[in-house]
This record gives C-alpha cells, structure tokens and sequence, in this order.
C-alpha cells in the first residue's frame, strides 16, 4: 500500500479544472490519477490493482451523479474504504447529505475555496486514512 | 311613531303648555303686585321722613324763637352802651349761651345782632362787633324766624344753616335786635338719611332749589354737597311751580290719591335705573328724593323664577314618570301581542299570548289565540297534504327557483329605476358591464355564501356557467373548492362570518374539468345597517401563470448561477496558480494584474453566491432551521472574519451585549449572514478610523441588535430604495466601487423571514444605524430544499 507518494484520484469532467487540480496535485508532491468521467474512474479501478489513497469526486458528472458513483464504490470490498472528498458547483442539503450518509468524508463548494485549500483537506484524509489501516494491521498495539 | 312615544310626547306638550302658563301668569300678577308695593311704601316713607323733617326744622325755629324771647336778651339790648352794667350783662349773657352750646352739640355758635347789624353778644368774641346788617339771617331775621339754608360760613369756614329770630320790646314791640343760632348739619344728614327699610339701595337725599345737594349721597359721600347738582326727572317735578302751590297750601295728603304720579321710574344722577319719589319741603324750598335701585326692587323675580323652574323640573319628572308607567301599561300587553304575531310568524303555532286584562286588548289577545289555534289547524292539513306529494329535494330546489326569480325582480327593478332617471341607469348599466366582462372572477352571495351573482370570468377561470353557479355555495366541493385542507376553509368562514372582516389570500382550487390552479381571493363582507352580515363579494384572478413565471424565473437564476460557478472556479484556481508561481515566477507588474483578476473572480463568485441566497429566499425554498442561539457569540463569530479589515482602516469597535442575553430559537447561519452584511457594510462604508459600534439589548417581546457607524450616511433620497434589490446609494457608489447592492436586502428577507423587523436612521456625513429585532418567542421552522451558502 504504502507508496512513495500518496496516489489522489480526481473525478471531474471540466477539463480545464481537471487540467488546473492536476497540475497542483503534482505540485503538492503527490500523484494524480486524472478522470474526466466516472466511467473512466470504475475503468481505471478495475484494471489496476493499487486502490488510490483518496478520491476527488465532482458530484455533477456528464455520464453519473455522484450518489450512484458513491454507491458503486460502496458495493465493492476492495474500494469501499476509499475516503472521498465531494468538490461540487452546488451543495443543497438533499445532496450534502446524501453523500455524506453514503460515507463521503467532506462536501465542499468550488469556487469557495482555494485549491490548495482543497488539496490540504485531502491530505489531511490520506493522512488519517492511513493511520486506521496501521491500526488494523496491529490489533494488538 | 310608537305609541308610547305618541303618549310621552302628547303628556309632555299639555305639561310644558300649563306649566308655561301658570308660570306666565304668576310672574306678571306677583310683579304688578310687588310694583304697588314698592310704590306705596316709597311714596309713604318719602312722606313721613318729609314730616319729620318740617318737624324738626319747626323744632329748632321754636327754640330760637323763645331764645329770643327770653328777658335777658332783652334787657341787654335795651341798656345804653354807657351803662355801667352793659359790659358785665354781655359777658354774663356769653356766659349763659356758651352753657346752651355745651348742652347742645348741634349747635356751633349763639350770637345777637343790634339794630344796626352789629354782633353786640357773641360766644366767638372774635366776632364782637362785626357788621351783618347785609346777611340774609339779620334781614329774613329783622321780620319773623327765618332759617338761612345750607351754605359755606366764611366766618368758621364749614357748612352750617342759621335760624335767625327777631327780639323785640315786650311792652312796646319795638324791634331790639336779632338773635342768630348757627347749627352744625351733621344731626340733620342723619335725620334725612335714615332708611324706611326699602332695601340696600335704598338713599333719601335734600336738595336745594338750585338743584344741589346739601346732603350726602348715599353712593358718593359728603363730597357732593353744594358741589354737585341732581337735576333728575324726579327733582324737575318736585319743583314744578304746580307742586310747590299744592303741597305750600295743603301739605301732602292730598297727593296719596295720585301715589302712581308722585312715582317716578327713571334715572337718577348716576345714571342708573331707579324708582324714586320725591317732596316738597315749603320751608326751605328744598326736595326730597327718596329712591331706590329698580335692579334690587325687582330682584325677586329671579328669585321667583329659580323657584318657579325647580318646581317645574321636579314636578316635569313626576309626570314624566308617571307618563311613563302609564304609556308601559297600555304598551306593554301591546308589545307582547306583536311579539306572539313574530313567533307565530316563525311558525310557533303553539304560542298563546298571556294577557289577562278585561280591555280592548285583552280582547284582541283572546281573538289572536283563537285565530293562532285556527291557523294550526289548517296548517297542519296543509303540511300533511304538501308532505305526500313533495319531497325536500323538490322543495329546495323551488326555493331555489323563488330566489332566482327574487334576484330576477330586483333586476327588473333596476330596470325600472333605470328607465326613471337616464342618468343612474347609465351608470348602473357601466358598472354591470365593467363587472360583467373584467378579467376577474367576481361573485356576490348572501350571508350564507349562496351564490347570488356570478360575472363572465367565473366561466372562462373555473369552466362553470352562471347558471350551474346561482344557488350553490361558493367555492363549495361541487364548485372549485374543497381541495385544501377542511381547517383552511372553516378558518377563512370565521373570518368574514363571524368576525366580519375582509379576506386576502391565496387558495388552490379546481376547475369544472378537473384542473387546479391557484386563485388569489378578496372576500369582503357587506354589512346591513344592524351589522350584520347581508352579502359577500368575491373577487378572485386566477394567478397560476404568474406563480409559474415567478417559480421560473427563480429556477432560471439559480440553475445560471450554478453554471458560472464552473467558469468561475477555473479563473479562481489558474490565477491562484499563477500567483503562486506554479507556472514560473512572475514580474511585479503581472502579478498586481493577475491579482486584480484573481479579485476580480471573488466579487463574481460574491455576486453569484448573494443571486443565489436571493433567489432561494423569493422562491420560499430556503430551510428555517431555529436552534437555541446566542447572539453575542453569533457576533463574535462574525467579527473574527471581519477583525482584520477592521485592523486595515484602524477602525474603532465597541461591542455590548446584554448580560443576561438569553437564547433564542433562530436559524443561525441566516442570522450570522444578516449579522455578516450589515458588519461589512459599516466597516466599508466608514473612513479610517472611524468607529462601529454593536449593541444587543433585550425588552418584553424582541431581542434588538443595533449596529451604528460613524461613517458616509445615507442620503434621504435613497431612504426608500435602501432596501431594493441591486440599490447603491449615491454616494458610495463613487466612495467603494465594490459591492452587489444585495446585501441589505438579503438581510431585510431574512429577518422578515425569521419574525423580525429591520429599519435604521441614518444622517448623511455623520453615520448610520441599523437595527433588527427578533421576537424572544423565536422563528417558525420551515421545511425547504435549500440553505444558505449551498
């Protein structure tokens, strides 16, 4: 699991903002797995074997809404305890909700944050997330 | 006109009629008779006091007359000048009048005139051997006692009168000399002036023929005297040469006879209204007035009437009372038939009225029972026959059918007074077009919401004709009601039945095919001049579009702001990049410009997050979602953002809040944003330097926040547009280019929305204040699907 850098997939089908986070992620020192659709997403989750450590997802998908794409995470074992970060042009409480009923980590409206305010909540979650699998690994410690 | 009326009215106008008469009567008769007497004891008191004062003057004319006749007066003055006794009898004489004076008060000085006029004996020596022989006393005196009236003596230099009497030669009757008495007048006045007992204003006063006083006037004193004259009517007549013949040879008596002409009613020397009498005194020439105030003489007529009045009021009540009990006597049984008639009316055959009385009406009551029995009787057979072949159904729809007709009849009426005057029927006719044919649905009921009247519109709105409409229940379950809750519909009834007051909504019905839509309803209640309730007018307009327009336009802002927020994000993150140098270190210059896009994109992303909140709060959508808040931490929160723009203008902050601030049951995101937008407004709107204060108080009902500036103001112009949508005032616009014109009315929304209210005070150049209150009782929850900042 413990790759050098932490692996962060973002699910987002504005190219440009997708170009922009991608761009940053990189920056920030960890390693973007870039997705335009939510199909490309299940693809690339499927074929590879190494699980990302956090999920960017963009509730607005051309293809998905993201409550069908967190459920799809859900139903299978190997993907269902990947934190996702909800990044979304609109937050009405039905959605907010919803998500994060469905185990999403944190909801947050685009254009009020910055993107390295973004980036620092997720690593935040890598950070986390990785210390609850160094617990279950040693149930004894 | 009732007939208890008729009988108080006809009781009151023979009371008032006598009572007037009476009262006429007896005032003229009592004056008449007060006048006589007023006359008669005038005239007799002017008379004796008359008397009395002849007598007097008799009196003293006597005493003179035997002081002149005593020996020693006239020894002396036969004795020669020469003799060796003449100077030792003046001294003894001096002697024996000064002991005349010493007993007699009145009297100023004794002395005795010679043949010659000389003071031969005197008690004033200083006078001893003046001449007198041109003085009126020693001339009237020489012939016979005279009496010198009243005058001004140089010689003692005081009124006085002089009685002067001749002393003559007992055996030979040759004149000796004259004795002269000079009197004080004090003795006198009191004499004249004492009162008969006429009243307050009674005044009896002397004048001589030269019409001057020589008493003193009872209102104006002794300063009168041979100074001021008193040429009044009565005074005229008093010296008629006619008068002074008569009363010279046959003294008063005969003039009683003629008491009314010796009465004089005029005015006397102060021009006041008097009665007066008067006399004439042959002795002296003198008059005397004896007179009294006319004011005072007849002052007992308001006396008469105050006691005539009291006795007519109190004896008006009695009768009134008595008019009273009588007229309710014969009413009452009268009433008590006409109420039968009512019940029977309704249909209580039953009643019998209870009037035992052996009269007319008792025997009217007797037939009415008997015509009510009779009634029954026939009623009954009716009903029986009426029952079998009618069913209700039948009966209600005839009723029905009566009414319209009713309503038909008063149509034609209208008709009719059309035809009568041109003018009205015109009118009528307008405004029967103008209701028939407007856009609105209009319907006129009776007070039980039966539909009376229905206009074109309530066809072409609810599908149903006029015809389908007359006679059911507006907005009945048949009609285009009763898709709403059953509590809305008994809440609305109450309002204009019971509590007659005019209704003002919004109500979703159903059309004859089925559709709804929604109507915005005028219901008034027309009241009868008892007030009660005689129609209802109904207006409604079918709003269903313009909700729909609205709902969209709503939708449209929203669903376009959401869209910008991709664009948006896309300048925020590049330019962010760019600024931080992920792209290559940037000049100065280019950075400053990518900083003014980069804020430039955050005013964008402001305006579009404010049209959001906007339209979720127009659209109703937004949650309320109250929970126990504390407002000064509400506060604090808020101003933690604020602190450091507040640092940058060095602005002065002062924040109080009440101690024993309780919590109360808001949605605090919509309050904080409230709390957010009128913080940023002061700061922004106030110089460096300046100060912002924040004060949240309690009283019984509302928690008030005020937020008062030192800063630009607002101009009184823009007062009513403050709170209008994308509104900038004036002033500030050219002051801070940056700002929606949303925020206050955001903020306005929200405290609406909450229970609250929002108003301020503003003077321009000196600051603003705003204030909102939130009632202690807290906000309605309401459910939505949106919040703010979503």
């Amino acid at each position: 699991m413990s790759a050098q850098f932490p692996k962060l997939m973002v699910i987002e089908d504005e190219s440009l903002l997708l170009q922009a986070i991608t761009k940053k992620i990189k920056l920030t020192g960890a390693e973007p797995i870039s997705c335009l659709s939510a199909e490309q997403a299940l693809d690339y989750l499927k074929n590879f074997t190494e699980t990302p450590d956090c999920i960017w997802l963009d509730y607005h998908l051309k293809d998905m809404d993201g409550l069908t794409f967190m459920q799809k995470l859900k139903e299978n074992e190997a993907w269902k305890d990947i934190p996702v970060v909800v990044v979304s042009n609109s937050a009405s409480p039905e959605k907010v909700n919803g998500m994060l009923a469905l185990g999403a980590k944190k909801y947050l409206l685009k254009a009020e944050h910055r993107l390295d305010e973004i980036i620092e909540v997720v690593k935040q979650f890598i950070i986390e997330e990785k210390g609850e699998i160094i617990n279950e690994k040693n149930p004894g410690s | 006109m009732k007939i208890r009326t008729k009988i108080y009215v006809s009781f009151l106008t023979i009371f008032v009629l006598v009572a007037s008469l009476i009262g006429l009567v007896t005032g003229m008769y009592t004056t008449n008779i007060v006048r006589n007497k007023i006359y008669t004891y005038l005239h007799l008191g002017n008379q004796t006091k008359a008397e009395h004062i002849r007598t007097f003057l008799r009196d003293q004319k006597n005493s003179t007359k035997i002081l002149a006749g005593t020996l020693s007066v006239e020894q002396y003055l036969m004795r020669k000048n020469t003799d060796t006794e003449y100077l030792s009898d003046r001294d003894l004489l001096a002697e024996c009048f000064g002991k005349i004076i010493e007993n007699n008060p009145n009297i100023y000085e004794i002395f005795v005139l010679n043949t010659d006029g000389k003071i031969v004996v005197t008690t004033d020596k200083m006078q001893l051997g003046l001449d007198k022989s041109s003085d009126a006393y020693f001339i009237g005196g020489k012939n016979d006692t005279y009496i010198k009236n009243l005058y001004y003596s140089e010689s003692i230099g005081k009124i006085n009168y002089t009685i002067s009497s001749p002393v003559r030669d007992d055996k030979t009757g040759n004149l000796l000399g004259v004795i002269v008495v000079r009197y004080d007048p004090k003795n006198f006045y009191t004499i004249v002036k004492n009162e008969n007992g006429l009243g307050k204003t009674e005044e009896n006063f002397l004048v001589n023929k030269d019409n001057f006083f020589i008493t003193p006037s009872l209102f104006l004193g002794e300063s009168v005297i041979l100074k001021q004259k008193a040429e009044t009517q009565n005074v005229n007549e008093c010296f008629d040469p006619k008068e002074i013949e008569y009363v010279t040879n046959h003294g008063y008596g005969g003039l009683a006879e003629t008491v009314n002409n010796e009465i004089v009613e005029a005015k006397d020397y102060r021009n006041v209204d008097i009665i007066a009498s008067h006399a004439y005194i042959p002795e002296t020439g003198w008059c005397l007035v004896t007179k009294i105030d006319k004011k005072e003489a007849f002052g007992f007529r308001t006396n008469l009437i105050l006691i005539y009045l009291s006795i007519f009021i109190s004896g008006g009540f009695v009768y009134v009372l008595t008019a009273f009990f009588i007229s309710k006597k014969i009413t009452d049984p009268l009433k008590a038939l006409a109420e039968g008639a009512q019940k029977v009316e309704q249909g209580d055959f039953d009643y019998k009225t209870n009037i035992k009385t052996e009269d007319e009406i008792g025997a009217l009551s007797r037939s009415f029972n008997k015509m009510t029995a009779a009634v029954k009787t026939s009623r009954i057979e009716i009903e029986t026959k009426v029952s079998q072949q009618t069913k209700e159904i039948t009966e209600k729809s005839l009723d029905l059918e009566n009414q319209q007709k009713a309503i038909l009849n008063i149509l034609e009426d209208v008709e009719e007074e059309k035809n009568k005057t041109q003018d009205l029927a015109t009118d009528l006719q307008k405004f029967k077009l103008a209701v028939d044919s407007t856009a609105e649905h209009i319907v006129i009921t009776d007070s039980e919401g039966i539909i009376l009247y229905a206009n074109q519109a309530v066809k072409s709105i609810t599908g149903f004709d006029s015809k389908e409409v007359l006679g059911k229940k507006a907005g009945n379950k048949d009609l285009w009601g009763g898709i709403m809750d059953k509590k809305i519909y008994e809440d609305f009834w109450t309002q204009i039945k019971k509590d007659k007051k005019p209704f003002l909504g919004e109500f979703n019905n159903k059309r004859k095919d089925g559709s709804k839509y929604i109507a915005q309803a005028n219901v008034s209640p027309v009241l009868d001049k008892d007030g009660n309730v005689a129609f209802f007018v109904g207006i409604e307009r079918d709003i269903t579009k313009i909700k729909d327009i609205d709902r969209m336009k709503t939708e449209f802002i929203s669903l376009a702001s959401h869209q910008l927020r991709t664009p948006l994000s896309a300048m925020k993150w590049f330019s962010e990049m760019l600024l931080a140098g992920d792209a290559g270190k940037l000049t100065g210059e280019q950075t400053e410009y990518v900083n003014n896009i980069y804020q430039s994109n955050e005013r964008m992303v402001d305006l579009v997050n404010s049209l959001l909140n906007i339209s979720r709060i127009e659209s109703g959508r937004i949650i309320i979602n109250p929970s126990p808040t504390d407002l000064g931490q509400l506060v604090n929160d808020a101003l933690t953002e604020l602190q450091n723009k507040i640092k940058e203008k060095e602005q002065n902050l002062i924040v109080s809040v009440h101690p024993n601030l309780p919590k109360i049951d808001i949605d605090p995101k919509l309050i904080r944003e409230v709390y957010n937008n009128l913080l940023t407004n002061a700061i922004k709107y106030t110089p460096q330097k300046g100060e912002i204060s924040i004060f949240i108080s309690k009283n019984e009902t509302d928690i008030l926040s005020q937020i008062t500036d030192t800063g630009y103001g607002i101009p009184k112009k823009d007062y009513d547009k403050l709170f209008q949508k994308f509104y900038r005032g004036e002033n500030i616009v050219k002051l801070e280019t940056e700002g929606t014109g949303l925020g206050l009315y955001l903020a306005k929304a929200i405290i609406e929305s909450s229970g609250g209210k929002i108003w301020f005070e503003s003077e321009e150049g000196k600051g603003t204040s705003f204030w909102f209150s939130l009632p202690l009782t807290g906000s309605v929850p309401k459910k939505g699907d949106v919040s703010i900042d979503s």
